[in-house]
């Protein structure tokens, strides 16, 4: 988008801001956020009628978007964890029609702190220790979150602790067999292994982030300040944000730290303290199995956009080249084991 | 001898980071502008090998296919094999070599799957052999922290 054309967006956007919390915002600036192929995201700085100004996260659906996700799945996942103690931003406004500003959105109050690259192996250093405790106890809060009173729950009801697992496979291969531009066996061999050989039903049913990793929080110092990027949102089998954040593709250079920040074992008794969950191992390896196939799914959808046109952001390009790269090799590794 | 098509991608990617980005205000446009130099800098590392790697990999899978389609019973699959391997496409241009490149894998996945239910080791192994090489071909994760500095 041209910096004019930016500039009418930001003043649509105080404009709207105004009317729907009912007091006169100035427009001062927009920035488009970097990074992120399913939505587009701007900070919106706004002077309200005291004169102080106020930062805004306002986050746009894309016309063609990574992965096709609900807007409203994102903002009420948000709000399963308002005022607790997974800390993420505060909720202003989710507005679902498109008449308003062009496209679906929703806007909440910018938090303090900065987001590393997930391939950053000195990225939290040397907080690594601090910042790797808070991270997985935070994810065992999120695992053990109470699903009675959970926004989400109401919102995708139907869920069987039975079949999590195959729902979730179904639908990231249903993913791939949609986008895949060429055939890949190392893939259709870790698909195979899937299907052949199931993990124990969960043992509980929790909120599952979706895309819980390194690159997807904020931090400032040694404090874990939000939790970010709900957009994949669901309810399942807890392991499966495990599998996820414990991916080697997150700590590449420095494996025995996932998420470059604190070993396995320590990560893993972190979580099971905090979310009282106990891990079978082999239902955890399928998972993080699994996580390599819906990577790839993700990867091989941006690929897709790419090459189809849909979206020329470059982001789309090297998520289908390194990214993808990666989970590729350590599907390699994982089944050569196997043999 | 003119300058090659690499050396030449190599130092628009260089000029782009360096000399354009700095260039540029915003912060959104400069973050972009370095991802498709990084990337410019990535395809020109493949270029050279592509047409070589391609055709390495299609003659390994052949040869696989060729020595074990002895092994396999199912005839709707032997036919497959048959049929490609027989294949000759004197083209070297990357497209070609794709097309016939993408029918191997096709192949060579319904083979693999058949060893696996019928518990091959042996042409198991074989296939991953084949499978680490191919994606030694396209391996580009070794070159992060090449990319981050």
């Amino acid at each position: 988008m041209e910096e004019n054309a930016t500039n009418i967006l930001g003043q649509e956007f105080s404009d709207f801001l105004s009317s729907k919390l009912n007091q006169q915002f100035k427009f001062l600036s927009i920035h488009r956020i970097f990074g992120g192929a399913s939505r587009e995201t701007y900070r919106v700085k706004l002077q309200d009628e005291e004169k102080k100004s106020q930062n805004f996260i306002y986050r746009r659906t894309q016309d063609s978007s990574l992965i096709e996700t609900d807007q409203k799945t994102e903002y009420v996942a948000y709000s399963d964890f308002q005022d607790t103690e997974v800390p993420v931003p505060k909720l202003i406004v989710l507005e679902e029609s498109s008449d308003k500003l062009g496209a679906p959105f929703l806007v909440m109050e910018e938090l303090s702190g900065v987001v590393a690259s997930p391939f950053d192996k000195e990225a939290y250093n040397p907080y690594q220790a601090e910042i790797g405790e808070q991270f997985w106890k935070i994810l065992g809060k999120i695992a053990s979150r109470d699903l009675d009173s959970s926004n989400l729950n109401k919102l995708l009801p139907n869920k069987n602790k039975n079949d999590c697992c195959t729902k979730e496979l179904n639908y990231w291969v249903n993913v791939i067999r949609k986008d895949s531009i060429g055939i890949e066996p190392i893939l259709e061999a870790a698909i195979r292994e899937l299907f052949r050989s199931k993990p124990l039903p969960a043992s509980r049913l929790s909120i599952v982030h979706g895309d819980y990793r390194n690159g997807n929080f904020l931090f400032e110092g040694k404090h874990v300040t939000g939790i970010l990027d709900w957009e994949m949102a669901h309810i399942g089998d807890p392991l499966e944000d495990l599998g996820w954040a414990l991916s080697e593709i997150w700590c590449w250079e420095k494996k025995e730290t996932p998420a470059y920040l604190i070993p396995r074992k320590e990560a893993l008794g972190i979580w099971t303290q905090e979310s009282q969950i106990e891990i079978d191992e082999d239902s955890l390896l399928w998972w993080e199995l699994f996580a390599c196939v819906k990577g790839l799914a993700i990867w091989i959808s941006a690929g897709h956009e790419f090459s189809t046109g849909k979206n020329s952001d470059p982001v789309n390009l090297f998520s289908a080249w390194l990214p993808g790269d990666i989970h590729t090799e350590i599907i390699l590794n994982k089944l050569e084991n196997l043999l | 001898m003119k300058p090659e098509i690499n050396t030449a991608l190599i130092t628009l990617a260089q000029e782009l980071i360096q000399r354009f980005s700095p260039l540029l205000q915003d912060e959104y446009e400069q973050s972009r502008l370095n991802s498709w130099g990084t990337l410019l800098l990535m395809a020109s590392m493949d270029l050279d090998k592509a047409a070589d790697n391609l055709i390495e990999q299609n003659k390994l899978i052949k040869t696989f296919l060729k020595k074990y389609s002895r092994k396999i019973i199912d005839r709707v699959l032997i036919q497959e094999i048959d049929l490609l391997i027989k294949v000759k496409r004197p083209k070297y241009d990357i497209s070609a070599l794709d097309e016939l490149n993408q029918e191997l894998r096709g192949t060579l996945v319904k083979t693999q799957a058949y060893f696996e239910k019928e518990s091959n080791p042996e042409a198991l192994k074989e296939i991953w052999k084949i499978l680490r090489i191919m994606h030694s071909h396209r391996k580009v994760s070794h070159l992060l922290a090449v990319l981050k500095s």
